[in-house]
């Protein structure tokens, strides 16, 4: 019982973090119809500098948010620079010019940090664990990213539902011109959505950070998940987007919990461990299969 | 890239003379008739490590001119076809686990599983278009490469060595030279083979699917069958490619179905000229060669190859096979 509530709340964790990510390759779609595959590298620049500026400051708090704000800086960069001229372009060009980046990102992290997995410890004032109700016992940290993810998440939500921006970032997802038309500059909404995507992805990685060992390609993991979680909910719906990523969230961390559990009743210990690994890393995908067997279109598409 | 948007005028004055027809035969091929030239003179030309670059480019090729073909005729961008490179060259490894090692009976079981594989996660993938059918291939592509590496048997996230290259009716294919003929051969095939299809009716149907496809179904054509066939002799080829690099490396890992393989031969694809029956072979050489050339100064040799694709995509609209058609004078390809 304890095993499987702790793993449940693992469940929520990973699908809030999942959220930050697919929500911003969400939005990018939504409102520039962009497939950006570097997305994931942005993820990945989120958790390598908040390791980085953990070991300037030794203020986890300060490093997370300055890594948040890089990337963010950084994805406003990559707009301006490169992205910026493929929103006219075929998905084909996008694709490509995307995993171009991607390369080049990988690389220069690879360059800059040795190619050595980076570690951070979780900081000091969360490394204990906390008593939950019905006496169980949950890592503090885990609990703290669960909470930040899911603030970030609510926050984004509220402005994209509730203020004047948000508004002017729905109406350019339906209609550019119009926007444009009556005074708004279209070009600069774009670059914002694609920074606050990016700091979003950013915030994710550094969150991730101290759960996982940092290293290069950690992005497409989260990349390759996110479409699935995009495809699942349905392009283009923050809602679809945000119960996709629950239930992928759940889905995988439950089966990589359970799968081996529930099969020991019925195969040899032996059998199990070879290839429980293989059909618990499938189950997200058979998820995406029998959604595409009933609802091509997603679950939550308009 | 661009031109893909626009429809293609077909070429109803082709010339009756027949004369007159070889000679616009052979300048409209020029680029493509040198290429192949070159590799087959290659073995004769150039030092052993050339050789086995160029035959590496031809493997790699295949598989491009593959991913190509499913762009050009029927508009389907995939991003997972690592999936069926890796199948196929898994195939010839458990081929010759239980004991095979003739290739003739080798390869097409390879290009059977991932004509195999290709059904099922085609006619999944092909429930949705465009971006969501890009996202898709590559989760399934990735689904595959997380079993396949999962499994202790095939060497799990290490990769398993082959004992030897197998043979072809009895004929060892040791020989560095006589494996890149036979290799040459195999593309020379899986050329007929793709200009046979982008001529018949059912490329025809294809090409009209990629410019307009809600007019070939109004026309009564069921357009997913049409591009499911496509996509499964795609990855057929793909396997075959997939057999042959298991063939070249001696060594099968998890590797070969990283997502990262899907990527390069998208671009492979691209930069060669997906409007080009061997755009993809053109793709392919000269990234290797470019990976050759780059590797000898820095190992961060994609790091130059990143920023090299993104300009190659903003500002180079067609492809190198076309441009160096151009360059020669021929006409269409």
């Amino acid at each position: 019982m304890a095993i499987l509530v702790e793993q449940v709340l693992n469940g929520i964790n990973y699908g809030l973090l999942l959220f930050l990510i697919a929500a911003g390759l969400s939005l990018v779609f939504g409102v520039m119809h962009l497939i950006n595959l570097a997305h994931g590298s942005l993820f990945m620049v989120g958790a390598f500098a908040a390791a980085a500026f953990a070991h300037i400051t030794k203020n986890f708090l300060l490093s997370v948010i300055c890594a948040t704000l890089l990337a963010a800086a950084v994805g406003w960069l990559v707009e301006r620079v490169i992205v910026r001229k493929l929103y006219a372009r075929s998905h084909l060009d996008q694709v490509l010019a995307t995993f171009g980046l991607i390369l080049f990102a990988n690389e220069l992290l690879r360059w800059i940090s040795g190619g050595v997995p980076q570690y951070v410890p979780s900081p000091g004032l969360f490394s204990g664990t906390v008593m939950l109700p019905g006496g169980i016992e949950y890592p503090a940290y885990r609990m703290m990213v669960t909470s930040i993810a899911a603030i970030a998440a609510l926050a984004m939500w509220m402005v994209i539902a509730k203020t004047r921006a948000g508004m002017l970032v729905r109406a350019s997802a339906s209609n550019p011109t119009m926007v444009r038309h009556i005074g708004f500059d279209v070009g600069l909404i774009s670059t914002l959505v694609f920074a606050v995507g990016a700091g979003l992805a950013g915030l994710a990685g550094a969150l991730t950070g101290p759960l996982v060992s940092i290293e290069v390609g950690m992005g497409e993991q989260v990349l390759i998940l996110s479409f699935v979680i995009v495809v699942i909910g349905g392009l283009g719906s923050i809602r679809g987007t945000f119960l996709a990523a629950m239930m992928v969230g759940l889905v995988d961390t439950l089966g990589r919990a359970l799968m081996p559990l529930a099969l020991s009743g019925i195969f040899s210990a032996r059998a199990v461990s070879s290839f429980a690994p293989a059909l618990s890393a499938t189950l997200v995908y058979i998820l995406m299969a029998v959604v595409l067997i009933m609802r091509p279109q997603g679950l939550f598409a308009r | 890239m661009r031109h893909l948007e626009k429809p293609v005028v077909l070429d109803l004055q082709r010339p009756t003379n027949v004369a007159a027809r070889i000679v616009g035969g052979v300048r409209s091929y020029a680029a493509n008739a040198l290429l192949v030239a070159l590799l087959a003179l290659a073995p004769f030309l150039f030092e052993s490590h050339i050789v086995g670059s160029l035959t590496r480019g031809m493997i790699y090729g295949m598989a491009a001119c593959a991913v190509g073909f499913i762009i050009r005729c029927g508009g389907m961008v995939s991003f997972g076809h690592a999936a069926y490179f890796g199948l196929g060259a898994y195939s010839v490894l458990i081929a010759q686990k239980i004991g095979l090692t003739e290739a003739l009976l080798i390869w097409p079981i390879a290009v059977l599983v991932s004509a195999a594989a290709s059904l099922a996660i085609g006619s999944l993938s092909l429930r949705t278009r465009g971006v969501s059918f890009i996202m898709i291939t590559l989760g399934f592509a990735q689904m595959v490469y997380f079993v396949i590496s999962s499994v202790q048997g095939l060497g799990g996230a290490d990769g398993l060595g082959l004992q030897a290259r197998n043979q072809i009716g009895g004929v060892s294919l040791e020989s560095p030279t006589r494996f890149h003929f036979v290799v040459l051969a195999l593309l020379l095939v899986v050329f007929c083979v793709l200009s046979r299809v982008g001529r018949s009716p059912l490329g025809m149907a294809l090409a009209g699917i990629r410019q307009n496809e809600r007019r070939l179904k109004a026309l009564g054509y069921n357009t997913t069958r049409l591009q499911l066939t496509a996509f499964v002799l795609s990855a057929a080829i793909t396997g075959l490619a997939g057999a042959l690099a298991a063939e070249f490396y001696l060594y099968v890992s998890p590797g070969l179905l990283h997502w990262i393989v899907s990527g390069e031969l998208l671009v492979m694809a691209t930069l060669g000229g997906v409007t080009a029956l061997m755009g993809g072979l053109f793709g392919a050489l000269v990234l290797l060669l470019a990976e050759v050339l780059i590797s000898e100064f820095t190992t961060y040799w994609r790091m130059a190859l990143g920023p090299v694709v993104i300009v190659a995509v903003l500002y180079l609209r067609q492809g190198l096979q076309p441009a160096l058609q151009k360059m020669l004078g021929g006409g269409r390809d």
